[in-house]
């Protein structure tokens, strides 16, 4: 039983661990390239940054195909020739790797200020990589998603983020088995307690599990994940579950 | 027959890329799928079809020809010629699952979300304006799924239950969303598992519905169709995850 849950919990934070290392590529790619010049005594510009395409397509066009989009969102002010930037690929039409263009004129009713989005705030104001979602993106892909996001530095700067759109109907294949393991009703759910994976149809992924402030839930067995990112927790049912349907 | 789910990877924003002659396409393989017209029945000559999906001949020949080559339909010549529907085989049960096996559960969810709104808003409607003689046709449907022989034909009266409480809720729209949503889920409800859906416990659910719209309670008639509906995608999901466990084994993709 304990056996189980450890392998479950392993086997989620590895799936985590996999997306983080995706990004990395990308993310070291910045920061090496912001030191290069840096130490030249140069500030990067926004076309320095297209060495990051190849990186962000090869990502976009694996065979597993639940990322939807990655690339690096940078703080207003660190570029030297704009101030919102970034560059970002995403899967458009039949599967092809595209740019994406936002709109950064603050007086534009389409003004996508992403200052405010969590996914930045976060690794921004904890130094500290994040999951954000599951949500709907309204903005991007209309498809139920996750947000991948790592904080960017140079020499003590906050340069933005280097994060991954991850289709989560998709990224569920490799979430949902271990849970499968588990005896009891089980359910992975995110710090606002929205259920992302779960091994029951009495919980269903997008739905609301509500738990008081302490953080406890009579009848269930909280363990959060391990790693400070994505503030996720394995719930489980202490009542046993009925047998699951063998098909 | 079910359609594949189409690509999700569109915009809200952007508009959907079905042309005329795909809509006529799906909306005739949803109504052969669900039995609206059976095998072996002729259909309506061109220009009355045309007329009946408000496309021009054109349009509807190319989708007739579509049709015809994938077997659906087949022309005879001659006096007594004419588009007929061909007989189709049952899928297998096998070919279901891997339907079922290409949805995520998140999406499955979501379709489960979708038809409760349209199912239930349509029971509702139904409700208010359903007259006497409509009943009749809808019972009728809960019969035929009790003397059903086999797969097809529960499925098929089951989901014509649900399209004619659609119909009489008098909207257009709800019954071209209803009919949908049976052809891209209905089959998969009857799909056997290890505790398909009990003819009886459907009649009964269908039973209460139709008692609620009789009555004229509105409230009712929508939450009972609602749960109903939730009651399928649950058992969906169900089989949808003892498919992943029986499969997770061999198929390590990270």
């Amino acid at each position: 039983m304990a056996e189980r849950r450890r392998a479950c919990l392993r086997g989620i934070e590895a799936a985590l661990d996999g997306v983080f290392d995706d990004i990395e590529r990308i993310a070291s790619e910045l920061e090496r390239l912001w030191e290069r010049q840096a130490a030249l005594g140069k500030v990067p510009a926004s076309g320095d940054l297209k060495p990051l395409r190849t990186l962000a397509d090869d990502l976009l066009t694996r065979d597993n195909r639940w990322v939807l989009g990655t690339g690096v969102v940078l703080e207003p002010g660190v570029l030297a020739d704009c101030d919102m930037f970034c560059e970002w690929r995403h899967l458009v039409g039949e599967g092809k790797p595209a740019q994406l263009d936002l709109n950064f004129n603050r007086s534009s009713d389409s003004y996508y200020n992403y200052r405010d989005m969590p996914w930045f705030t976060q690794p921004r104001e904890t130094g500290h990589r994040v999951v954000e979602g599951p949500y709907i993106d309204l903005y991007g892909q209309d498809a139920y998603i996750l947000t991948f996001a790592r904080p960017l530095h140079c020499r003590g700067d906050f340069l933005g983020i280097a994060g991954a759109d991850v289709h989560l109907g998709r990224f569920e294949r490799i979430l949902v088995p271990g849970l499968l393991q588990l005896a009891h009703d089980a359910l992975l759910v995110n710090a606002p307690g929205r259920v992302i994976a779960s091994n029951t149809p009495r919980w269903l992924p997008g739905e609301r599990f509500r738990m008081p402030d302490d953080g406890s839930r009579p009848g269930y067995l909280v363990t959060p994940l391990a790693g400070q990112h994505a503030h996720w927790q394995l719930v489980e049912s202490l009542d046993p579950a009925p047998a699951r349907n063998e098909g | 027959m079910m359609m594949k789910s189409p690509a999700n990877n569109g915009s809200f924003i952007r508009l959907r890329q079905e042309g005329r002659t795909e809509q006529v396409i799906r909306r005739m393989m949803e109504a052969i799928d669900l039995g609206l017209y059976v095998e072996g029945q002729q259909l309506p000559s061109e220009t009355e079809l045309a007329m009946q999906f408000g496309v021009a001949t054109v349009t509807l020949r190319e989708a007739l020809g579509y049709l015809r080559q994938v077997g659906v339909i087949e022309t005879r010549r001659g006096r007594n010629g004419g588009s007929f529907v061909c007989a189709t085989e049952e899928l297998s049960a096998e070919l279901m699952l891997e339907r079922l096996d290409e949805w995520s559960l998140i999406e499955l969810r979501d379709m489960g979300d979708e038809h409760r709104a349209i199912s239930g808003m349509a029971a509702r409607l139904a409700a208010e304006r359903a007259t006497p003689d409509s009943y009749r046709h809808m019972a009728f449907h809960i019969e035929a799924l009790g003397e059903a022989g086999n797969r097809r034909e529960r499925r098929r009266a089951d989901a014509r239950f649900h399209m004619e409480i659609a119909a009489h809720s008098q909207s257009v729209r709800l019954t071209h969303a209803e009919i949908r949503l049976q052809s891209q889920l209905g089959e998969l409800l009857w799909l056997p598992g290890k505790e398909p859906p009990e003819v009886v416990t459907i009649q009964r659910e269908h039973q209460g519905i139709l008692d609620a719209i009789q009555q004229g309670e509105a409230a009712l008639a929508g939450r009972l169709a609602e749960a109903h509906i939730q009651a399928g995608i649950r058992h969906l999901i169900t089989m949808k995850m003892a498919l992943m466990e029986t499969r997770s084994g061999g198929d390590d993709e990270h």
